[in-house]
């Protein structure tokens, strides 16, 4: 049986290793769903769409940063969201606490060579990474605001990853393509190859993927709260590798976790009536409602994400 | 040797992640598979992620990779070292420290016996006016053995403050206040008041405000400094 090529042979693929007929005929049905609920339909319903859901493109931001980013645009910054590269000082070196890591670094210079080949781009330094998110508030890893991308701000054909490219350089993957300790580039675009996809075609069968291949043999339908956190979970999330920044007037949203949202109010609540919160907790806090100010000014509207699987 | 180290780092915002490993960024052997942890903001607590992908990938964004001096990346002993760190930077990003919050504090190895936090107060005493009275009872004590200065047989003690010299019998003025009964019956002279039930029942004897500042001895001292208003009709 020939290996499969595109992400819609990949779903069938993982369809047809079911063996319980029952069992295979939820699973196909789970997987209209996701495909409906991630093209921003109701989950049994192809006929209607509902305006402002569907799967979104979203980048995570510290509440430390976002009015540098929301603000870019009037100010004439050609690139408020910035990466790595366009965060360099005038000496064209990145602005660090500490010093600067003494020897080159390999592992992301190669982990960008790989993408660059499959981006047609000469480097990393046009990457602006992003994830794929349904209803939920983004990677908190990366910062506690997520900022949305308005659907068309995003080109067609913008590579997206099955997984975090870093995971190239870690088990099991990391076995099939290093040698002698060192990362086989070649080897590396052809496994990589194995897990691209493009925006926005692929990206429905890609998180059909995602979400089936650890689905439970169940005679029990799935629901769109599940296939929102199946998209983006903790830190396992499907790639995308934006070639141009963006600014305010390309953003949808900007999501706040109910988590967060909870915290900022005990916060609150304890500065009220004590114990008084420490100070770490009130910049949090501080910084957190200055975000949400911003965000106002700038006609960018805030929304806090009470479950995963409301569509708004 | 395996210690802590900073994968990543955003100073600003306070985030970064952290792994168990030995000092590996400067060189060509990085493994991804060690232990790491997420510490962010508002309580700096380590939370364990699956691999240290997510820290390299933070790093094409707002987050430095590593933390070097001297050509050489920072260990941390503990987990609770880089914790305190990275609370320390974010802090500093905005200026200002205090301890205290509503998350538990970063547990910081006592060298000393009998340390450790406060403990909170019993539950009856959260009471208003017991709490009053602890105060009024450690003020006067406090300030007694402060300074005392024998001034007249009749027993004035002289305080020295900044403003001047007052001839004050506190410890008689306010010795009274530290009998439960006499502060339950002195809020009993306030209409409108409601009693705290902490308190024990005041006696059956009605008083007034002239009654009270006889037993406190303020009517009795020319110059002293607490005395109530006349009684109220």
């Amino acid at each position: 049986m020939p290996a499969p090529k595109s992400w819609r042979d990949k779903t069938e693929a993982l369809l047809s290793e079911i063996n319980d007929n029952s069992v295979k005929s939820y699973r196909k049905a789970d997987a209209e769903l996701v495909s409906l609920a991630m093209a921003g339909f109701g989950p049994d319903s192809s006929t209607k769409k509902v305006p402002q859901s569907g799967m979104r493109v979203v980048c995570n931001i510290s509440s430390a940063h976002i009015a540098a980013v929301l603000t870019g645009e009037s100010r004439g910054d050609p690139k408020p969201y910035k990466n790595r590269y366009d965060l360099a000082s005038p000496s064209n070196e990145p602005q660090t606490l500490g010093a600067l890591v003494p020897t080159p670094q390999s592992l992301r210079e190669k982990i960008d060579s790989v993408i660059a080949r499959l981006a047609s781009t000469s480097d990393g330094k046009e990457f602006y990474y992003a994830a794929i998110e349904l209803n939920g508030s983004g990677i908190r890893y990366f910062g506690d605001l997520c900022m949305v991308v308005k659907p068309e701000e995003t080109d067609a054909n913008t590579l997206v990853l099955f997984k975090n490219s870093y995971d190239l350089s870690r088990s099991p993957i990391r076995e099939e393509i290093f040698v002698n300790g060192s990362m086989d580039i070649e080897k590396a675009i052809e496994t990589a190859k194995e897990l691209q996809g493009i925006w926005p075609e692929d990206v429905i069968d890609m998180a059909a993927c995602k979400i089936l291949d650890g689905a439970n043999p169940t005679e029990r339908r799935i629901t769109t709260g599940t296939v929102s956190a199946g998209v983006l979970f903790d830190e396992d999330y499907l790639e995308v590798i934006r070639l141009k920044s963006f600014g305010a007037s390309s953003l949808e949203e900007i999501r706040l976790s109910s988590q967060d949202v909870a915290v900022e109010g005990r916060v609150a609540d304890r500065l009220r009536s004590g114990p008084a919160p420490s100070y770490a907790e009130l910049q949090w806090r501080h910084r957190r409602r200055g975000a949400e100010r911003i965000s106002a000014r700038m006609n960018v509207a805030t929304r806090v994400v009470a479950t995963a699987g409301r569509i708004r | 040797m395996a210690l802590w180290y900073i994968d990543a780092l955003d100073a600003r915002a306070g985030i970064g992640l952290a792994t168990y490993r030995d000092a590996d960024l400067h060189t060509y052997t990085i493994d991804l598979g060690k232990p790491a942890v997420f510490i962010g903001p508002p309580f700096f607590q380590g939370e364990s992620v699956a691999s240290r992908a997510i820290g390299f990938a933070a790093t094409r964004g707002s987050f430095q990779l590593g933390l070097f001096l001297d050509d050489e990346e920072i260990a941390f002993a503990t987990l609770q070292g880089v914790c305190e760190f990275i609370r320390r930077v974010y802090i500093s990003s905005g200026g200002g420290d205090t301890d205290s919050g509503i998350s538990p504090a970063p547990v910081v190895p006592n060298p000393e016996p009998g340390g450790g936090e406060f403990p909170s107060p019993l539950q009856g005493e959260y009471s208003i006016a017991r709490g009053v009275l602890k105060f009024v009872s450690f003020m006067s004590e406090d300030i007694a053995s402060i300074s005392q200065l024998k001034h007249s047989k009749s027993g004035t003690k002289q305080l020295n403050r900044r403003e001047g010299t007052y001839k004050v019998s506190l410890l008689e003025t306010l010795g009274p206040f530290t009998d439960v009964d006499a502060f339950a019956r002195l809020r009993k002279c306030h209409p409108g008041r409601r009693d705290d039930p902490a308190l024990p029942e005041p006696s059956e004897r009605s008083w007034d405000l002239d009654e009270i500042n006889d037993e406190i001895g303020a009517n009795a001292d020319p110059i002293g400094v607490v005395k109530f208003p006349a009684s109220q009709s």
